[in-house]
């Protein structure tokens, strides 16, 4: 989890891209995942465990899901499998690049 | 018992993780029982609560970092559990009349996996109590399994009396054909939040309100699928300091719901 998290921040530093978390564990626990798993992006801390409000409110039943959002804010991947990523967010990118000429 | 998470978990976590699983089921299904419980019922909660106690003294062994420990307190653990299960095996042939039998014949599905104990349980519920109010808990064992769950879900929403039964089979079936059938199962959730509105039973310790379940499903097909906008998110990161979503537009967002176990 954590390894390819760094490797996707390494992938596309420079890059409209960021990883936000909705962590589930209690704060102290969280702080220290942080810094033990040098966790350079930010996560809203979701109240210590996994009925907090957020994970409430988008109906997580299984750790860990991932959405993936485009630069317009619109839901473009869910998935709880461990699927690839890397592709979906390069060609969202891509998107959000063109976009913008 | 919280913090037990249905997930993808990696081997070494697995047994603890079932084992979680199981006392949370073993202690939900004997938790629905106050003054009124029935011989069977009694009995059954009797050995439930055995069991709990044996395993809570293996517990620290089994999570413990100690190899040759932590198999010796597993060898122990399935020792314990095959007794438990041969033991409510013999009480769910006691009395079949006896509704407490329903909580019995769960238990061992639930504890017994894919055992033959566990497959003959099954098939006995299926046959003799499928019309039985106590066969909440069951759905949602059903609901896990891809082949055979949605056929029976949908024969004790059709068949069984019971508008909590109903409530829990309407809404298993709904999450089993999710990716299947996304318009059935939409269509099940309806059915929950308008005919079953109070439908509820105590599950894993905890009282599940279906229709609250229902709707929180529905709002994830309505708010929550590709293509929608997702709703803001704001809250606090581990240094307290509020943040939201929204303050990332312009970015491909990679959201990430997580914990460190």
């Amino acid at each position: 989890m954590y390894p390819h998290e760094r490797s996707l921040v390494k992938q596309f530093e420079g890059k409209p891209f960021v990883i936000l978390g909705v962590n589930s564990d209690p704060k102290d626990h969280l702080k220290e995942t942080i810094k033990k798993q040098n966790m350079t992006w930010r996560s809203w801390w979701d109240g210590g465990d996994t009925d907090g409000p957020i994970s409430k409110a988008w109906n997580v039943q299984g750790w860990p899901t991932i959405y993936i959002i485009d630069a317009k804010g619109v839901i473009r991947s869910k998935q709880t499998g461990g699927a690839p990523v890397e592709d979906t967010i390069e060609s969202l990118l891509k998107e959000a690049d063109s976009g913008k000429k | 018992m919280a913090g037990c998470r249905q997930m993808k978990v990696p081997a070494k976590r697995l047994l603890a993780t079932l084992i979680c699983f199981a006392l949370l089921a073993l202690s939900s299904i004997a938790a629905s029982t106050t003054n009124n419980a029935t011989p069977i019922e009694r009995e059954a909660k009797a050995v439930m609560d055995n069991m709990r106690k044996e395993a809570n003294q293996l517990r620290g062994a089994m999570s413990g970092k100690d190899e040759a420990a932590q198999q010796e307190a597993m060898k122990k653990y399935m020792a314990l559990q095959k007794g438990v299960i041969d033991k409510l095996v013999a009480l769910s042939k006691k009395d079949p009349k006896d509704p407490g039998t329903v909580d019995a014949l769960t238990m061992i599905v639930f504890m017994g996996r894919n055992s033959k104990e566990s497959k003959e349980a099954l098939e006995t519920l299926k046959h003799d109590y499928l019309n039985s109010s106590r066969i909440a808990p069951l759905c949602f064992w059903l609901g896990n399994d891809q082949e055979n769950g949605p056929k029976l879900l949908k024969q004790i929403a059709d068949n069984n009396p019971d508008p909590n039964v109903k409530g829990a089979a309407l809404l298993c079936l709904a999450k089993a054909v999710k990716e299947s059938e996304p318009a059935a199962s939409q269509k099940y959730l309806q059915e929950v939040v308008t005919k079953y509105p109070d439908a509820h039973a105590d599950l894993f310790g905890r009282k599940m309100d279906f229709a609250k379940e229902a709707k929180n499903e529905l709002f994830e097909i309505e708010h929550l699928g590709v293509g929608k906008q997702a709703p803001e998110i704001t809250g606090e990161d581990a240094d307290g300091k509020k943040f939201s979503l929204s303050d990332y537009r312009g970015k491909v967002v990679m959201l990430d719901f997580w914990g460190d176990w």
